[in-house]
């Protein structure tokens, strides 16, 4: 990561603006490398300012793998704080940027969320999951998003008869 | 660009300090196995 992936211009400008980046070592963060379940390096934990976790990253990412998932962890920070337009607008950049990818497919997932979220309207979550398993059939995303349609309850009636 | 220049990033060695600084940001906490 050190020598490939954060010297990369554009992750350089993604962190610095965006994120407070930090670095820790293993070895001298035992209590953190315990309290955030850290079996494996490289990993990258998004905290909120609260320290929620909002997204992990474990092993190592290309920088246009990087910068994919962080924009999404960057959607997904503004979900759970309840901004609901600026992270549709972030998830919608990252299908914009990265066509026909896995990461366009997770984007598409919470892009999905994030209209729900924002409108309660049934149809802006579908709207988004029918796009995602049109566009990514084969993704485990497009598998997430294939929800049993719950079933009407038949009148009494008919489901005595 | 040169093939690697870590510098570019103003990396903080504590999440403490990150927390007091932290405001609309998100922290981004780089667990690494050895120093880089």
């Amino acid at each position: 990561m050190d020598t490939v992936t954060y010297p990369d211009p554009q992750i350089a400008a993604l962190i610095t603006e965006s994120f407070v980046p930090v670095k820790l070592m293993v070895k001298q963060h035992p209590e953190l490398v315990h309290e955030f379940v850290v079996s494996w390096t490289p990993h990258i934990v998004l905290l909120d300012g609260e320290g929620r976790l909002i997204q992990r990253l474990e092993g190592w990412f290309a920088p246009q793998a990087l910068h994919a998932q962080l924009s999404i962890g960057l959607g997904k920070g503004d979900l759970a704080a309840e901004r609901y337009g600026e992270a549709a607008g972030r998830f919608e950049a990252v299908v914009a940027q990265h066509p026909h990818t896995e990461w366009a497919a997770e984007a598409l997932y919470w892009l999905g969320a994030a209209r729900y979220r924002k409108s309660h309207e049934p149809v802006d979550l579908l709207t988004e999951w029918k796009r995602l398993q049109a566009e990514a059939p084969y993704s485990p995303w497009a598998d997430r998003s294939r929800v049993p349609a719950v079933k009407s309850p038949q009148p009494a009636e008919k489901r005595d008869a | 660009m040169s093939a690697a220049n870590p510098t570019l990033i103003p990396w903080l060695s504590s999440l403490a300090e990150a927390e007091a600084r932290v405001h609309e940001q998100l922290i981004l906490v780089d667990f690494s196995a050895a120093p880089g």
